[in-house]
């Protein structure tokens, strides 16, 4: 942008003496090089409009007091670079708070949340001087004290958002790591955190991609709380415990019985367990029993597509994700052995998974967590059928003349960065697109809810947020919502029948084999679901 | 005549005008009292400017030096002022810095620590010994942090985002407060037996600062006004290294950790110039140097093209860099710049104010139940403070501000509010306040004292310089300041604008003492510079510039400094 061009802001005004209701008022703001919000802030007070009410205090990222949604994602004003090429700076006050007035939020409820937590040290007896405390013993305390509390992880996280009063919110979290992983300290703050929804955090990371202390809440606050809890106190949801003992007695959460795991491909001619397949289909437990056409369809089409693919069957088993969310490494290491075993006999090349948590847990939580690599590449679907695509193995050969949005799973998106693919297969089946609004897309995705043990272990909370999404990210005139993760799909399912959204709820496989296939999907979802969709399309 | 029904009127035994390092750490000693303790602030809970304080805290522990103990801190510190401390109060500050540095773990604080686990101390300008202690780069952060945990955990009372425009007073004591709950605009009037001021320092007041916006040295005039005296006005620390590219991070405190952990300056011609100014101690030399040296290679045309020198740490090992300096690392990076492959460019930025309120060593200020800590205070730094001792400051003299307010309110009682002082400072903000045709903005008056004290009050001064400066002043107050007005005169709800007007009274203020204090001493000594008069006068000059409000009317006189453990040199 040249020196002389002009920015184009847009700021939330509401001044609750006078106005009824907020309104916004649009400013020009010449571009400087280097310019943050904050200055675009001073800039409008010293130039335009000394009435707007913002905070700031040390302009150097280490006070907090400038939080606010720049462009719909919190951050601090004066951290936060202007891009010269946006089109438009939208500024608003933190969400879920009341408004004092303009940016300026009131943040009692906040403190009343962390209050309660009782946020400082408690020793038992007077210091002996010198204490003798040694670097590592606080290394892992030192990241959550580094917490400014600037509530832009509460205003970010989807749980807070709807269920504040089950999950205190990350910033509750970090104070609670940061006394409970302090060796002076006496306080139960580990049983505090179980209380105040240990286990409502869906570990979505939200919340650590807007700290401005890079805080690695879900893992180092919430992973690390749960897995002393679940190790070495057995404090857990008792949901839990029944699936931890599904998990280990039937190799999967959902208490069936292991060997009808193929039960979905008995129809379709399917390799099972097929000793010399270069590529493992890894199908995971939700598709392999709950939403089976996901199965069906991504099967289909690697049979149409020419892969030299196999399933387990009945060889298959958890990847283990259960147990990462919940802390219990010692089951994740069994799984993942299991699965390098299973990778070396069969010698695999690839693997591909329907499942974006499943996807994220080879991928990812196997190397970071216990330094164990599968050794080949794992891909999603979308991510091979893109590939597919592109190499012509897979011809959309059908218009799907629906219009949708997409959602992005958080294993799959903003924990792995996988945005692209999905987004191509859906240009090429020729979908109606539109982004999910307020910019919660891509890293900015919001959780659909289930993830990190809350499907299971706070039901409800788990619908709700999945009802908040669609209530308020989907665009009006959006007919199905574009699934890429089985179990987000059954969230959303869940919210979607209990409230009676019109919205729909449809995996991006069920599309693509439709396209791809025409009338021959019927073969893989059936006459009623391939009706339902092709009516969609007004087709 | 207003009733005091009109606004609300809080009754508390302590109370405390500041929550930074020493306005805490005076909280907590106070609720040790079995009291009611009220602190107020300007900010929010825990973001005052005490949490940007980088470096580290002070105190002969001897971690890492053994022979380290308070006499060598104690010389160290007056040596660094210049001669100017108060030697009883540096005395205290560095006997009782060990216990204060206990009492923040007790309370939870974490430092790095030794191989043998005991807290590690680094080395800090013009320190003989190791004895910073330190949490990577974001100490100040750690003890802020830290007395928040305390205070909440007392149950202290913190009123957040209140402006206190004045203090009560009758028969020369203290009787409570004026002031403004911001976030809904309301009068508040306090009623109390002590009052402890820590409202910081006055870095706004210059064009380039490491402050924060809260820093306009509200408490020195409260304290002025209700009659306490202040000090070693003229006394202004520029920190040697502050950002300076771009334009919106200029001032962004460069901490002297840098330098501490091996950090070099360089020209652009490449040399490490330090060692034409002080070949011993070089980079570690005391601030008042280094800035000096900084400047006088920008002005003589050695520095960069956005006018600042190099600082580099290229030479040392990237993880130690990335650990030790996170924050510079991170802030430097956010400005484009990777600092373990690239030097930083610094200049000097106005940073600390070593001039303030006048306490003796139970923190009084002659008026009674005033007491006074922290930055806000003068005496303990002299001409001059060396890095760390800002926060041990803060500790030490807090909680002797709360200690003793403590043990005064104790034995007294309330005496009633003057309600006509009230209704003059109602008035006063109610004529600021009020619609005006030809009003100026605060923005713009500052934005020109800024200027004026950054070119004519800075570094180096002169007679000419700081008469203009003055004449500026003057102008200021006399036509500038009466047309003092604001945008929204309809809305007192957050009404920011507002408080910057009260703060730029405040701050054309406290730049009055400054430069007349600047003009007054015709010597050379610590920060405060003159290149008319560039030698030290031990003979005439080892004295304090201190001044009182006689009848609305600035008056000084002249204080010698005390003395009780080191002779001066001649």
């Amino acid at each position: 942008m040249a020196k002389n061009q002009k920015l184009r802001v847009k700021i939330f005004r509401f001044n609750p003496v006078k106005d009824v209701e907020p309104h916004y008022e649009e400013y020009e703001v010449p571009y400087i090089e280097g310019m943050r919000v904050l200055d675009v802030l001073n800039y409008i007070h010293d130039n335009y409009d000394g009435s707007l009410a913002y905070r700031w205090e040390c302009r150097a990222g280490q006070c907090g007091s400038c939080a606010i949604m720049i462009n719909k994602k919190a951050g601090l004003a004066c951290q936060t670079l202007v891009d010269p090429e946006t089109e438009e700076l939208l500024l608003e006050p933190l969400p879920i708070f009341p408004i004092i007035r303009d940016l300026v939020v009131d943040v009692q409820k906040g403190y009343k949340k962390l209050l309660k937590i009782r946020p400082y040290i408690h020793r038992d007896s007077a210091a002996q001087h010198p204490e003798i405390i040694y670097q590592y013993e606080i290394e892992d305390l030192k990241p959550m004290r580094e917490c400014i509390e600037c509530w832009s992880c509460i205003a970010m996280c989807p749980v807070v958002q709807s269920a504040w009063d089950i999950y205190g919110g990350p910033v509750i979290m970090v104070h609670l790591a940061k006394l409970a992983l302090d060796k002076r300290n006496v306080f139960d703050h580990l049983l505090t955190a179980f209380l105040e929804g240990l286990y409502a955090c869906t570990q979505c990371a939200n919340c650590k991609e807007v700290c401005p202390k890079e805080i690695d809440i879900p893992e180092k606050a919430v992973g690390k709380m749960r897995y002393l809890a679940y190790n070495k106190r057995n404090l857990i949801r008792n949901e839990h415990r029944k699936i931890i003992e599904s998990v280990k007695r039937f190799y999967n959460p959902l208490n069936e019985d292991n060997s009808t795991r193929a039960e979905w491909a008995k129809d379709l001619d399917i390799p099972v367990a097929k000793r010399d397949a270069k590529l493992l289909y890894f199908v995971g437990c939700m598709a392999s029993w709950r939403e089976q056409r996901v199965a069906r369809a991504t099967a289909m089409l690697l049979k149409l597509a020419g892969a030299d693919f196999t399933i387990l069957g009945p060889y298959e088993r958890d990847c283990g994700s259960v147990f990462v969310r919940l802390g219990d490494m010692e089951l994740v290491k069994e799984f993942a052995l299991y699965m390098k075993n299973i990778v070396r006999d069969y010698d695999f090349d690839a693997i591909v998974t329907s499942c974006a948590g499943c996807f994220r847990t080879f991928k990812v939580d196997y190397l970071e967590k216990l330094g164990i690599d599968l050794g080949i590449p794992i891909y999603h679907s979308s991510e091979l059928f893109s590939q597919y695509i592109d190499e012509g193995r897979l011809v959309p050969n059908m218009e799907l003349n629906i219009s949708a949005t997409y959602h992005d799973p958080c294993h799959l998106g903003r924990h792995v960065g996988v945005f692209e693919a999905p987004r191509k297969i859906i240009r090429n089946i020729g979908l109606n697109f539109k982004e999910m609004l307020n910019e919660r897309y891509k890293e900015n995705s919001r959780c659909c809810g289930a993830g990190g043990g809350v499907r299971s272990g706070y039901r409800d909370v788990a619908r709700e947020v999945a009802s908040y999404r669609v209530e308020n990210d989907v665009p009006k005139d959006a007919q199905v919502i574009v699934q890429t993760c089985p179990f987000c799909y059954f969230n959303f399912e869940d919210a979607v029948k209990t409230n009676n959204y019109p919205i729909k709820n449809v995996d991006l496989t069920e599309l693509l084999i439709i396209s791809v296939a025409g009338k021959e999907a019927i073969k893989v979802l059936g006459k009623e679901r391939y009706d339902q969709i092709m009516a969609l399309s007004g087709k | 005549m207003i009733s005091l029904e009109k606004f609300e009127v809080i009754e508390t035994d302590v109370l405390i005008i500041g929550a930074g390092g020493a306005g805490l750490r005076a909280a907590v000693e106070s609720s040790k009292y079995n009291l009611d303790v009220t602190v107020v602030s300007k900010e929010l809970l825990g973001k005052a400017h005490t949490t940007m304080a980088e470096g580290g805290i002070n105190a002969a522990l001897g971690n890492v030096d053994p022979e380290d103990n308070w006499k060598w801190h104690f010389l160290d510190t007056v040596e660094g002022g210049a001669w100017l401390n108060d030697q009883d109060l540096v005395e205290v500050l560095v006997k009782e810095a060990p216990d204060r540095i206990f009492d923040l773990e007790e309370f939870g604080a974490v430092f790095d620590r030794l191989p043998n686990g005991k807290i590690a101390q680094r080395p800090f300008g013009k320190a003989r010994y190791r004895r910073t202690c330190y949490m990577s780069d974001y100490t100040g952060h750690e003890v802020l942090a830290t007395l928040v945990d305390e205070v909440r955990k007392r149950g202290v009372n913190v009123l957040e985002e209140i402006f206190v425009s004045k203090l009560l007073t009758s028969n020369e004591r203290v009787t409570g407060a004026v002031a403004i709950d911001m976030k809904n605009g309301d009068f508040l009037v306090f009623k109390s037996k002590a009052v402890v001021l820590s409202t910081g320092g006055a870095g706004r007041m210059y064009k380039v600062t490491t402050n924060p916006a809260s820093a306009t040295g509200d408490g020195k005039i409260l304290a002025l006004d209700a009659g306490a005296e202040v000090m070693d006005m003229e006394m202004f620390q520029f920190h040697p290294t502050t950002m300076v590219w771009p334009p919106s991070c200029r001032g962004i405190l460069v901490t002297e950790a840098v330098r501490g952990e091996g950090g070099i300056l360089l020209n652009i011609k490449g040399e490490r110039f330090m060692k034409r100014y002080n070949p011993k101690l070089m980079e570690l030399a005391g601030r008042d140097a280094v800035a000096r040296a900084n400047w006088t290679e920008i002005m003589e045309g050695r520095g960069t093209e956005h006018g600042g020198v190099y600082l580099s740490v290229t030479h040392l090992d990237p993880e130690l860099v990335k650990t030790r300096l996170k924050t510079m690392y991170k802030q430097f990076l956010l400005a484009g710049i990777d600092i373990t492959k690239e030097p930083m460019e610094v200049s000097p930025g106005a940073h600390y104010y070593m001039g303030g309120i006048r306490i003796n060593i139970k923190t009084e200020t002659g008026v009674k139940g005033l007491f006074a800590s922290g930055e806000e205070t003068a005496g303990v730094h002299g001409a001059n403070r060396l890095g760390g001792n800002s926060l041990i400051d803060t500790q030490v003299f807090g909680k002797r501000s709360g200690e003793y307010a403590a043990k005064f309110a104790k034995s007294e009682t309330f005496h009633p509010i003057d309600l006509k002082q009230v209704e003059e400072e109602q008035k006063r903000i109610l004529s600021i306040a009020k619609e005006k045709s030809d009003k100026i903005r605060p923005v713009k008056i500052r934005e020109q004292l800024c200027e004026v004290m950054w070119e004519n009050a800075g570094i180096f001064r002169d007679e000419n310089k700081l008469s203009s400066a003055l004449s500026f002043i003057e102008k200021a107050k006399q036509q500038m300041l009466p047309r003092l007005g604001i945008c929204d005169t309809t809305t007192w709800r957050y009404n920011k604008e507002l408080i910057e007007a009260l703060e730029t009274i405040n701050l054309i203020k406290v730049a009055e003492l400054l430069v007349r204090s600047a003009l007054i001493r015709t010597e050379s000594r610590g920060a405060h510079y003159r290149t008319d008069y560039p030698k030290t006068d031990n003979k005439n000059w080892l004295k304090h510039i201190v001044w009182h409000l006689e009848d609305g009317v600035l008056k000084y006189r002249f204080e010698p400094v005390k003395i009780t453990l080191e002779k001066p040199p001649q």
